[in-house]
């Protein structure tokens, strides 16, 4: 008898910091950004075309099936079309070289967004068609098989398509796909990503290059950030955000001061009314996916601003995402057109798997 | 040539043996010999074609130098692009000196095949690796911008001799338009650029834009996604809206149907020419 209340009072002590955790968010919050999550799912729902797509696009299917897989209605191919459908529109979009993609362009970025949602399946069957979308990505990576050396500044990157320049945000979605898919942790993939996304940190100590400052943000490219951006060099809050899940994705240690700096520069510049770092609401729903994310990997619930307000992520983020739902539940930035965030298809997509990262 | 167009119209010359005369003289000016029935000998033809795509080359390479071919950041995917583009966009400026459609078109082909074969022999070889894989079919598709604005070069001459200008003149003219009109519509994501941002949200202005561009025909032969390379990324907001570009097949039919469409306006232009020119000749016949 005394065995067994030691043994509960054990298991008690256990099982707080989980129960701890699960209370992080405001319970009233976290129920109506479930809801939040319906209607966004709904409208997902309702959008898709006879064959199961969105925009006739494999980028999009995607994420909209990943929302649908990981949403805490715990969906799965069991559930009907509105799951078989869309997977079925990404296997059938399977090229010869392994990409998964309706056209030439968008390949990598299409390839990884698929990768994770067919892992999301947890089906078998796909067993291949990841293998082949993985050995794609893997290949796809700016190194020397394009002919550039490891002191190059594209060097390790992944950019959206055919051969053309990489970036840190396609990296991001590359890394993540890989991780999805469980790529061998020791694979040379790691190290090379992280060449380029050491190369497009704002920390002089690891980064190589002649422009680095010292603020730990990450910028789009070495050297380089897009024109909606200013196209210099400053660190802006939707590319931190992919940099530090990058880093934390590749395997590299969380107080690695690369992650310690990219954490604090987030926390410093935190806001969620424009891209942090800058005045701009360019990239804003790709801003909140990142960076729901990233505070979902990293772990903490809770940090301290600039200011020394404490604040607490989960809460503020669901609010901040709540608030911009339309009726319908949809989601799109009014502000911008740029990176297709006029699309309510993809914002949606986008939004619900941030709030599943919210109320996880 | 104007001048002696002018004197020859005074001296009451029939239309058809001032065109006869504009070439033959124009042909005398570059060093050609033309027979009395109008057909240049076959070596000297040969050195016209290579002296024009030898100008063409130095132009071409002047232009490719200035657009980054051999800086270390260029992709091979964009040195491609460069070695079938720029040649393809400024031919029409050479090889003006023959009339006739069918011809002047052979001419200008060949023109464009010597010039592009030397850059793309210069390039590999000087500046740096071109993906040969590629190259057919980038270059299937420049040859077919280069006939039909040859074709369209063709038509405007016409349209041009037929308002009263003299041949030779025409020809430049026709020529200078159908270079700028390429230029103006391979650099359109760039210029329309402004015009795409304030449509993405209503129309389908970006994807017309990008439709439009010889250039990105060439890049989409090629499987370059031109609008976010680099340079195309930082210099137009194109690259980051919702756009689609045209199929490799789409393209191909559009070129097709416009080649046959210029062609049979040809036709039909140099027909009118030639009634015009028997009517004027009988009204002057005594």
């Amino acid at each position: 008898m005394k065995r067994l209340a030691l043994m509960t009072l054990a298991l008690m002590l256990a099982s707080a910091p989980a129960a701890q955790a699960a209370e992080s968010m405001d319970p009233q919050l976290k129920e109506k950004a479930r809801r939040a999550i319906d209607g966004g799912l709904n409208f997902l729902r309702a959008q898709q075309a006879e064959d199961g797509s969105l925009s006739k696009s494999v980028g999009i299917t995607a994420l909209a099936l990943r929302g649908f897989l990981e949403s805490h209605r715990g969906y799965n191919e069991a559930d009907g079309p509105f799951v078989t459908r869309p997977v079925e529109f990404i296997v059938s979009k399977v090229n010869p070289d392994g990409s998964i993609s309706e056209s030439l362009q968008n390949r990598s970025y299409n390839t990884a967004v698929a990768l994770v949602a067919l892992a999301a399946t947890k089906n078998p069957t796909y067993a291949d068609v990841i293998a082949n979308g993985q050995k794609f990505l893997k290949g796809h990576q700016i190194d020397e098989g394009e002919g550039y050396q490891k002191d190059h500044r594209y060097y390790g990157g992944v950019g959206y398509g055919g051969d053309e320049r990489p970036d840190m945000s396609n990296l991001y979605l590359a890394v993540e796909g890989l991780k999805a898919t469980a790529t061998d942790p020791k694979d040379p993939v790691w190290e090379k990503a992280l060449v380029f996304v050491n190369r497009s940190q704002n920390r002089s100590e690891s980064n190589d290059q002649a422009w680095a400052a010292n603020d730990g943000g990450f910028v789009y490219m070495p050297g380089w950030n897009p024109p909606e951006f200013g196209g210099k060099t400053d660190s802006y809050g939707g590319m931190t955000a992919a940099g530090l899940i990058s880093l934390l994705f590749a395997g590299v240690d969380r107080n690695d001061p690369r992650i310690q700096s990219a954490y604090q520069w987030m926390t410093a510049n935190y806001t969620l009314d424009v891209n942090p770092g800058t005045d701009a609401k360019h990239g804003l729903f790709y801003f909140y996916n990142a960076f729901a994310k990233v505070m979902a990997a990293y772990g903490e619930d809770e940090f301290t601003d600039a200011k020394g307000q404490k604040r607490n992520w989960r809460n503020e983020l669901a609010q901040k995402l709540i608030s911009l739902q339309a009726a319908d539940g949809s989601w799109v930035n009014a502000d911008s057109n740029k990176w297709w965030e006029n699309n309510p298809q993809l914002v949606t997509a986008w939004t619900v798997i941030a709030l599943e990262h919210i109320v996880r | 040539l104007a001048e002696t167009a002018t004197r020859e119209r005074a001296g009451g010359r029939f239309h058809l043996q001032e065109q006869a005369g504009a070439a033959r003289d124009r042909c005398e000016r570059a060093g050609l010999n033309i027979a009395a029935d109008g057909a240049l000998d076959r070596r000297q033809l040969l050195a016209g074609v290579v002296r024009d795509g030898l100008a063409l080359v130095s132009a071409a390479g002047v232009v490719a130098w200035a657009l980054g071919i051999a800086h270390a950041d260029t992709l091979p995917s964009s040195r491609l692009l460069l070695v079938a583009a720029i040649p393809t966009l400024l031919v029409p400026l050479f090889g003006t000196w023959r009339s006739g459609t069918l011809r002047t078109l052979a001419i200008h082909v060949a023109t464009w095949a010597f010039a592009t074969l030397i850059v793309l022999c210069a390039t590999g070889l000087g500046v740096g690796a071109v993906p040969l894989d590629r190259l057919p079919v980038a270059l299937l598709m420049a040859l077919g911008i280069v006939v039909v604005s040859q074709l369209g070069a063709t038509c405007a001459s016409h349209l041009l001799q037929s308002a009263g200008t003299a041949p030779a003149v025409a020809r430049e003219w026709a020529s200078w338009l159908v270079t700028a009109t390429l230029w103006l519509l391979a650099a359109a994501p760039l210029w329309l650029g402004p015009l795409a941002d304030l449509g993405a949200r209503t129309g389908s202005a970006p994807t017309a834009i990008v439709a439009a561009s010889p250039l990105v025909h060439i890049a989409l032969a090629a499987g370059q996604d031109l609008l976010r390379t680099e340079w195309f990324y930082a210099h137009t907001s194109l690259g980051a809206l919702q756009f689609e570009y045209p199929t490799l097949v789409a393209v191909a039919i559009a070129y097709l149907g416009g080649a046959t469409a210029l062609a049979v306006l040809c036709f039909l232009l140099s027909r009118l020419d030639a009634a015009g020119g028997a009517t004027t000749r009988s009204a002057r016949t005594p």
